[in-house]
């Protein structure tokens, strides 16, 4: 359920988190999705453990901006970009070398550990969890090699 | 609610007496009970953040169960097994800590999520003390520690890996910050041909300088020719080996082996390095790795396939004793890779682990890599593969797996002193070489080469100071006695595997290759085993005179 502007009004305690999400950050109400005018993009970042920054120009973070919807898509009312349309962005734009040490299919390599805002992607929808602006997207190798 | 079948007409047994008319029913449905997988299943309260085996959990909750896994593992394992009684079945099982040791402990780390996420754990922990030999007052809430001191030992592969980055120094600083009681080690996989590393050993062990470096048990090193399936030995002369360096001399060693092959020789030098250490470092009775229940399902597979069936359940136990003293330990045993790395990030190391050790790398690349066949040339990272695809697509199934590997039973057990592999130094199978012979055709030792009339010899002495110790014997299977001069039939089967040059060898490339010293660790397990044999020798020329009992 996205949080809306009224939800933080009626919840707030003035510091921008509700009391419950205090004890537990992970909760903490996102800013409101809504764009502002004149503003088309996101922003996301990136972070690389587990030695997959090597595949990344070794750097192990990377801020990135992306389209607010998935550009050249015929789907009315325009969709969202998501994480398919990350790791597809990432493979084309910020991988560096070995694409199959990174990728399968749409998604990720088995094997490969993927936190969005620090919660594990399985229980945000993997591959179509839409993505918001200043999320956090952590990739862990846990590949070992040998 | 119910719904009788009116229609029914109650039956008439034979002895005419109506049977009681069965009440049909509705089948009542089964309550599932629904799962809520956005909270937290532990706790019911908090926003779930993890899901590792179909359970949901949040930080706090999740970080609860990863210390409780370990415990359950480590604890019982510690409380001492040897006095496993049902009396003591819910003390030992019960996860509560076990008590101090007597002496420190090797804690095995690679750098990977599974042993960075135990090594924190156990110095976060307090399993660990600070190296001060303190007593906890239990009576002013002090925690007992288990061990009074740890040394974190770091094998550095990097030297035999192409393009992988030295890391000894970055994970030296992350250990000397842990803590007093925390002592860095670093070794690198070129040790095992170095003879003053026990000496190297002994002085950081006791903090004194100026001790005289002891090499290997024998001093003399053994060189093997990998192109010949029987793997004959040769003597190596001390004025040969010392213009090399250890580096050179494995690397050498590495090249003359197939890709495949490889890997399986980096764990069993790794192996080796942190047995020794453990051995050779002062009051150290447990050595612990921190393998996860991914990599154990990985090592199962692969092990397998591998022909390490025989010695597979000791590779597989959590608890393994390795000499009197020591004992091996894998309290992440029922940890998953996924947890670990978890663990790592939520203590901010994930940036700081590599679980990639990339083996594949060592040596010169195979054909097959050139050919473009696949860049996967080893059966563990095949293996591994396969796990990581199995864990998203049947995520029960890793757990399964090492069920079963839990099952296996050495088949050893019962049968008397059964000999080490010089190399995994795990019992040998008695029929490896037998077994071998009948399923594959790589022994012929007295094959002639085509246009010569006469069996091939190997030249008496070589250009290189290589010279043969022994005439060549014909390869035969091992019976227990008489000389090696073949490393082949003192090897366990899934060593054979890895020794076994390629099926097809062309004549240029045998015409080159020269033999390749082995490190010290097998030279000095095939004169341990020499002597051994020279001793049954003497006992079968003896044994008409001895008496019963000294048999």
């Amino acid at each position: 359920m996205a949080s809306t502007s009224d939800d933080i009004i009626k919840n707030s305690n003035g510091l921008g988190y509700t009391a419950s999400s205090a004890a537990h950050p992970e909760t903490l109400i996102k800013p409101p999705a809504a764009p502002s005018k004149g503003q088309d993009t996101i922003e996301v970042r990136l972070e690389f453990g587990g030695g997959l920054h090597l595949l990344f120009s070794s750097q192990p973070r990377h801020t990135i901006n992306l389209p607010r919807f998935v550009p050249d898509s015929d789907a009315s009312p325009p969709q969202p970009v998501n994480m398919r349309y990350l790791v597809k962005w990432m493979k084309g734009n910020l991988l560096s070398e070995r694409e199959e040490m990174f990728g399968d299919g749409d998604g990720v390599r088995p094997g490969i550990l993927v936190l969005i805002n620090d919660a594990d992607w399985e229980l945000e929808g993997e591959l179509e969890y839409e993505l918001r602006d200043r999320d956090e997207v952590v990739f862990i190798s846990t590949l070992h090699g040998g | 609610m119910s719904c009788g079948n009116v229609q029914d007409v109650p039956e008439v047994d034979v002895d005419g007496v109506q049977a009681e008319p069965e009440k049909v029913t509705m089948p009542r449905k089964k309550r599932v009970r629904r799962i809520d997988k956005s909270l937290c299943q532990r706790c019911q309260a908090t926003k779930s953040m993890y899901i590792i085996r179909n359970v949901t959990y949040c930080k706090e909750c999740f970080d609860a169960a990863f210390y409780s896994r370990i415990s359950k593992t480590l604890n019982p394992a510690l409380k001492g097994f040897d006095s496993f009684t049902s009396s003591r079945k819910s003390y030992l099982l019960n996860g509560s800590r076990a008590p101090r040791q007597t002496g420190d402990a090797v804690l095995a780390l690679s750098s990977g999520a599974g042993s960075t996420s135990m090594v924190e754990m156990l110095v976060s922990r307090e399993f660990i003390g600070k190296g001060d030999g303190k007593i906890a007052d239990l009576t002013k809430g002090e925690r007992e520690v288990v061990w009074d001191k740890g040394w974190v030992v770091y094998v550095e592969f990097a030297g035999v890996l192409e393009g992988v980055d030295d890391r000894s120094e970055i994970v030296k600083q992350w250990v000397d910050g842990l803590g007093p009681g925390i002592r860095y080690v670093g070794l690198r996989a070129e040790d095992v041909f170095d003879a003053g590393l026990k000496g190297r050993l002994h002085r950081l062990g006791s903090g004194l300088d100026g001790v005289t470096p002891t090499g290997g048990e024998n001093g003399a090193t053994v060189a093997l020719d990998v192109t010949d399936p029987d793997l004959p030995l040769f003597s190596v002369p001390e004025s040969s080996s010392s213009t090399t360096t250890p580096l050179e001399h494995l690397r050498a060693l590495i090249s003359s082996l197939p890709p495949a092959s490889r890997p399986a020789l980096l764990s069993s030098i790794l192996n080796s390095l942190l047995t020794v250490a453990a051995q050779t470092l002062p009051n150290i009775t447990h050595l612990l790795l921190g393998e996860t229940s991914t990599r154990q399902a990985s090592r199962l597979i692969a092990g397998t396939a591998l022909g390490k069936g025989w010695s597979l359940p000791l590779e597989l136990n959590t608890v393994h004793r390795l000499d009197e003293r020591l004992t091996r330990l894998k309290p992440m045993k029922d940890v998953t890779t996924k947890e670990a790395a978890i663990y790592c990030h939520l203590r901010g190391l994930s940036g700081w682990t590599r679980n990639e050790r990339r083996w594949e790398l060592a040596g010169p690349k195979g054909k097959r890599d050139a050919r473009g066949k696949g860049a996967v040339s080893s059966l563990e990272q095949l293996t591994e593969h396969f796990i990581a695809g199995l864990s998203v697509t049947h995520p029960a199934t890793v757990s399964t797996i090492n069920r079963t590997g839990d099952k296996l039973v050495y088949p050893g057990l019962g049968k008397g002193n059964i000999p080490d592999c010089p190399v995994c130094q795990l019992p040998v199978d008695p029929s490896a070489l037998q077994w071998k012979s009948r399923t594959a055709l790589t022994s012929l030792p007295n094959k002639i080469l085509p246009g010569s009339t006469a069996p091939v010899s190997a030249p008496a002495d070589r250009a290189d100071g290589v010279t043969r110790s022994h005439h060549m014997i014909e390869a035969q299977p091992w019976t227990g006695d008489g000389p090696h001069d073949n490393l082949a039939p003192l090897l366990c089967y899934g060593c054979l595997t890895t020794f076994t040059p390629p099926t097809v060898v062309s004549k240029a490339v045998k015409a080159e290759a020269k033999p390749v010293e082995l490190p010290i660790w097998i030279s000095d397990n095939i004169a341990r085993a020499r002597k051994e044999v020279g001793r049954g020798e003497m006992r079968q020329q003896i044994g008409e005179f001895l008496l019963d009992g000294q048999e």
